[in-house]
């Protein structure tokens, strides 16, 4: 007799036969649960039909609750930096009409101007198209994070003109370049690729990296992110209601929108001449062959690309004013392979030269002043012109 | 990783469906193994020599024990192997600790260095798990399992590792032997309880704990009514985290095809203490019942007896869930409850007498006074807190609402869940509204994910 045959006559494998089995009585009836949440299976097919409607209906609705209506000098306010479910919304809102967006970090958003005092406002006032340059830059974008904003939120202005501007500050060294071997903080990492390539100063679980990776194709994720920053000061409710505790939720949830005119706090809008805080720098600049902002810049523009925009692209201008001469040397060769690598892609660009030095708030930032000129300098481009030129052709 | 873990779901999927593959061939309990120690070696492959060594132990001092004359000697070997590990890893900094602290106070200049032991998460579990196998084989209560892969199954089953429940061999054992019936209806009620353990995981108890941590991380800066918050507050946070835990675990095992046993049952509605340990960690409870207390002499050798070993196990128990003196005091304030309060429960007048409500209260009561030497940094601390309560003044406690918006509907669904109106509940629309708006909650409000309160046990 095998031993399992035996077992199943309750004979043991010594010949004895098995004496009754004490089975503790919590084992004996288990019960489902101590509450009634007990579905069958259609009944969680209705639960995730309402689930999935409720959650593609709830951010639609919520636009027509809350009023957006981004005028020529818009810029995506400083407050929502982050909320990239605006940005998706803003770009939805140029689907339609005659714009060419400016796609950039803080230098085309405007770090230390007010919101008509930008690139794209000087660009609309010195031309005469008043309202064809829109500010679709968002402050802290890197340029890995641009190509993550284009690629992920960008979707909406397939096929329209661009100016894209690449920050020669992300080039300044290996650590702004993210090819530090050391952990690094910077901005937007949900914008960052979470797998492949593997960026090595960016440490994050591989489950958190997989909730960003799912998230993106979430809208209701993103909306829901926008709840926060918008209303809850990027806080979710349990901590806001922590430092908020004799304010009921409802009450944070205003339906009013930041204002996009706000400039950062604690910035200067002064010229960095002025100022104790920026001195002589010698950055030793990376290669663009090497480098990983440049190489996720050339990937956002493949991006565009792809999606049937045509791209014009700007570089810099840098604050060259504040560089050592050796580091200077380094950063003009830079900007001339900058310069070969678009005119072997048949990219049209401009290297603007540097403003004059009082024009700069710091190392790449300009001032109001500094944006006039450098809007005249772009408008005179005959690049940029055959740019524009296109444009109105195609455009009504 | 953990259940509420995004990396969860791709694990979930690959191995789940492989499993839907192999369920009824030969390979099925070697998946589960292989699973169980990705989803453990996750956490840090070192862990896996750890469970490995123990269930290789006990699976051979077993089967040494199978037929022998000698059984008590290779019980006492796997005793001696299983709890000797769990010191070494889980007390031996503690020890140290207070042997430095003894040292000192006799004079002398002499110091132990600490350990610096890492304790393996889920090792209390999984070594609960093997020494109830092995207890059980000792008393001829299961059969000995001749199959090395199906018992490491048993031991290592990755939705019961981290946190128990700790499931018995008469269960589990019985059920990895035989066949696996997986269909949408255990598919459903897998669904129906990770759902609900997720809304308690990552809503309440996660919820709750900022409100509690701000108290507990600083007591000194907050009044009674605050303090007395944040003690009721943690009554609940830990029973969400804990039976929210444990709700997923029994609902990924239902999917896999496993009845696993019930481990909360609406602890907060019991009448006594008494009661609240038949409905507080069940597994755990009835594990010490059946594996100290009544080894101990049970109720069998008089009253004085009976209430020693009642104290004797509810500090051990107290013991179980960490290395520090509040856990031990917490667990002697449980026994001291149970002894003091155990002939009252069983009188007539209590039973009869008493309304449910006052009983019910007066339990909440006592279980969370004992909660604040679980929650407390330090004896000092909890002391501070008691003092607090009653002597500090009344302040505005800052409690947030929405905190007491849930609380209540569901202290109010567990008092209708146990009374007559329960049919209420089974209302199906009331029911599909009630989990999709748990389920956009959770999408919309759930907080900022913080680790399981016993995994660390």
């Amino acid at each position: 007799m095998s031993y399992h045959e035996g077992r199943r006559k309750g004979i043991m494998t010594d010949g004895t036969t098995q004496r009754k089995r004490r089975i503790p009585r919590e084992i004996r009836d288990i019960p489902f649960s101590s509450n009634a949440m007990r579905f069958s299976g259609w009944q969680w097919l209705i639960v995730l039909i309402v689930v999935v409607l409720c959650m593609s209906l709830i951010p639609v609705v919520w636009e027509r609750a809350e009023k957006f209506e981004p005028g020529p000098d818009y810029r995506v306010p400083f407050e929502l930096g982050y909320d990239y479910w605006m940005y998706d919304r803003l770009c939805r809102s140029y689907k339609d009409k005659n714009v060419i967006p400016l796609i950039g970090d803080s230098v085309i958003w405007g770090h230390y101007v007010a919101s008509e005092q930008t690139l794209s406002q000087y660009l609309n006032r010195l031309s005469d198209d008043s309202n064809t340059y829109v500010n679709a830059a968002i402050d802290g974008s890197h340029q890995v994070a641009l190509a993550g904003l284009i690629k992920y939120y960008g979707k909406n202005l397939t096929g329209k003109k661009v100016i894209l501007h690449c920050n020669p500050l992300w080039l300044t060294n290996k650590k702004r370049d993210m090819r530090s071997k050391k952990e690094q903080q910077f901005n937007h990492p949900d914008l960052v690729p979470q797998f492949l390539p593997r960026i090595s100063c960016y440490r994050k679980d591989d489950t958190d990296r997989l909730g960003i990776v799912i998230k993106r194709v979430m809208p209701f994720a993103a909306w829901v992110n926008h709840l926060r920053i918008a209303y809850f000061d990027s806080l979710d409710i349990y901590t806001w209601s922590q430092e908020h505790p004799d304010r009921p939720l409802w009450s944070a949830v205003t339906f009013t929108l930041p204002s996009h005119s706000n400039i950062p706090p604690e910035t200067d809008p002064i010229p960095w001449t002025q100022t104790d805080k920026y001195g002589m720098q010698g950055p030793p600049w990376v290669e663009i062959d090497e480098s990983l902002q440049w190489s996720f810049f050339e990937q956002a523009i493949e991006t565009l690309e792809s999606r049937g925009n045509k791209v014009f692209v700007l570089v810099g201008p840098y604050n060259r004013h504040m560089l050592k001469e050796t580091s200077a040397t380094v950063y003009d060769q830079l900007m001339l392979d900058i310069g070969a690598r678009l005119k072997e892609k048949n990219i049209p660009y401009f290297l603007p030269s540097p403003l004059p030095s009082e024009k700069y708030a710091d190392s790449s930032h300009p001032l109001s002043e500094g944006y006039e000129m450098l809007a005249g300098e772009i408008l005179k481009n005959d690049a940029f012109l055959d740019f524009v030129g296109e444009s109105k052709e195609i455009l009504p | 990783m953990m259940f509420q873990d995004w990396m969860f779901l791709p694990f979930f999927l690959v191995s789940y469906a492989v499993y839907l593959a192999l369920k009824n061939t030969r390979f099925r309990n070697a998946w589960i193994v292989l699973i169980s120690y990705a989803f453990y070696g996750y956490l840090s492959p070192i862990y896996l020599i750890m469970i490995t060594y123990a269930l290789t132990v006990d699976f051979f001092l077993t089967w040494l024990m199978d037929g022998s004359r000698r059984k008590r000697l290779w019980l006492t070997i796997s005793l001696l192997n299983d709890v000797g590990l769990l010191c070494f890893f889980k007390y031996a900094n503690f020890a140290v600790e207070n042997i430095n602290i003894l040292v000192e106070k006799a004079g002398s200049d002499y110091e132990m260095s600490s350990p610096g032991l890492l304790l393996p998460v889920g090792l209390s579990f999984y070594l609960f798990k093997s020494i109830s196998y092995v207890m059980d084989c000792y008393r001829g209560d299961v059969d000995r399992e001749r199959n090395y892969i199906t018992y490491a199954a048993f031991v290592s089953f990755f939705p019961l590792l981290i946190a128990g429940p700790i499931e018995r061999a008469g269960n589990l054992l019985t059920q990895l032997r035989g066949k696996i019936r997986v269909s949408m209806f255990e598919v459903s009620e897998g669904i129906s309880l990770f759902v609900m353990g997720l809304f308690k995981k990552v809503v309440m108890a996660d919820g709750l704990a900022v409100y509690v941590n701000n108290v507990y991380d600083n007591p000194s800066a907050h009044q009674s009514p605050a303090l007395l918050l944040a003690t009721f507050a943690f009554a609940w946070q830990i029973y969400f985290d804990f039976s929210g835990y444990s709700d997923m675990a029994r609902g990924v095992a239902r999917m896999f095809g496993f009845k696993i046993m019930l481990n909360f049952n609406n602890p907060y509605l019991a009448t006594g203490l008494s009661d609240f340990w038949q409905r507080w960690h069940i597994s755990l409870s009835a594990w010490f019942r059946d594996y100290v207390y009544i080894p101990l002499g049970g109720n069998r050798k008089g009253n004085a007896r009976t209430y020693f070993n009642l104290f004797l196990t509810m500090v051990v128990s107290g013991l179980w869930h960490g290395a520090a003196w509040t856990f031990i005091i917490w667990g002697a304030v449980h026994g001291l409850g149970v002894g003091l309060t155990r002939g009252l429960e069983q009188s007539v007048f209590y039973k009869e007498k008493v309304p449910r409500l006052a009983k019910q209260v007066l339990c909440f009561l006592i279980v969370s006074f004992a909660w604040i030497f679980f929650k407390a940094k330090t004896w000092d601390d909890a002391c501070l807190i008691i003092n607090r309560i009653f002597t500090s003044g009344i302040s505005d406690p800052s409690f947030p609402l929405i905190i007491l918006a849930l609380i209540l509907p569901i202290w109010l669904y567990q008092f209708v869940y146990e009374s007559r109106a329960r049919q209420i509940l089974q209302f199906v629309p009331l029911k599909v509204a009630l989990v999709v708006l748990m389920i956009l909650y959770m999408a919309v409000f759930s907080g900022s994910a913080q680790p399981f309160t016993y995994d660390a046990f």
